[in-house]
């Protein structure tokens, strides 16, 4: 493989990861908000929240996976896990945040499949943290990322962040809103 | 909408977004101001041969300097947007982050030809350039 073969999937992987996880919390958020019921009714968008996860896991375990294998990166496997240890002293925190996110969304992914043996309220508080691993995660894109300095990629990232937050704030506000 | 609309719709949003992310990423290799640059192999172009002075039709030759290209203002915080000449850069787990180059460092550190004169040619002065107006 061609030594920029990793730093593209890389890449890639994270950008689509980004709009996938994006669509993720938007349907999540649908769910409590009546944003999207001209849309669909709540069932329907339920359902899209539960497909989504098929959709970004794959791309995030191959972001990681490839930036393992990239000599670019040369993020080690401790990295991926454990935040703020990795050896680019001037992007710790950049960096950090994506292995803060990506340990948030693992646990919110679990609790998840094994909600129907939980407690609810324990699954409710341990599935806002998604709202947390999303923030995280847009500043470790916008900071550490290779693409997210492009006009056309920080506009979109951006606004879709800016939208969220707004529905986000509302719902915790208002409630659910008005449809 | 039904439910299996709305997940064609992600799958279509998700196949967009990669093939977006596939094309902008394969035409910007490398982004100057991302923290981690890759090793893309170096592209420098070749050195321009000198040109023969003797062989030179032009009458006469100066010693005068090259009168540098107008300097625009260089922001505070430059974030140039063209991707410069590809340079190998391998980042390791023990070195943070080569500092990026500055436009104005950039400018400052283009060499000025200098010219060898034939023997028997005499050197002039320019006559001193004054601008009248700049756009």
């Amino acid at each position: 493989m061609d030594d920029l073969t990793f730093w593209f999937i890389a890449r890639i992987t994270g950008l689509t990861a980004f709009a996938v996880l994006s669509l993720s919390v938007l349907s999540g958020e649908a769910l409590r908000t009546s944003v999207l019921d001209f849309l669909a009714k709540n069932r329907a968008i339920r359902r899209l929240h539960d497909f989504t996860t098929p959709l970004w896991l794959p791309l995030v375990f191959a972001h990681i996976i490839a930036l393992l294998f990239d000599k670019t990166a040369a993020i080690r496997p401790i990295d991926v896990v454990v935040p703020f240890v990795n050896p680019y002293e001037p992007y710790l925190l950049p960096i950090g945040l994506g292995t803060i996110s990506f340990d948030i969304i693992m646990v919110v992914t679990v609790t998840s499949w094994l909600r129907s043996r939980m407690n609810n309220t324990l699954w409710m508080w341990i599935h806002r943290t998604s709202y947390i691993a999303f923030v995280a995660l847009f500043f470790h894109a916008a900071y550490s990322g290779t693409d997210f300095d492009a006009p056309l990629v920080s506009a979109l990232a951006w606004s879709t962040a800016a939208g969220l937050a707004i529905l986000g704030v509302s719902r915790i506000i208002w409630g659910r809103l008005p449809a | 909408m039904p439910a299996w609309a709305l997940r064609v719709a992600a799958v279509v949003v998700t196949a967009l977004s990669m093939v977006g992310s596939t094309t902008y990423a394969l035409a910007h290799p490398k982004n100057p101001n991302a923290p981690l640059q890759p090793p893309v192999a170096d592209k420098q172009p070749a050195p321009e041969p000198e040109p023969d002075a003797s062989s030179a039709p032009l009458p006469f030759r100066t010693l005068a300097p090259t009168i540098p290209p107008t300097p625009t203002p260089v922001p505070a915080t430059p974030r140039p947007t063209a991707t410069p000449s590809l340079v190998a850069r391998v980042a390791t787990p023990s070195q943070s982050p080569t500092p990026r180059p500055t436009v104005a460092a950039t400018l400052r550190a283009t060499p000025v030809p200098q010219i060898t004169l034939a023997a028997g040619v005499r050197a002039t002065a320019l006559p001193k350039v004054t601008y009248t107006h700049s756009s």
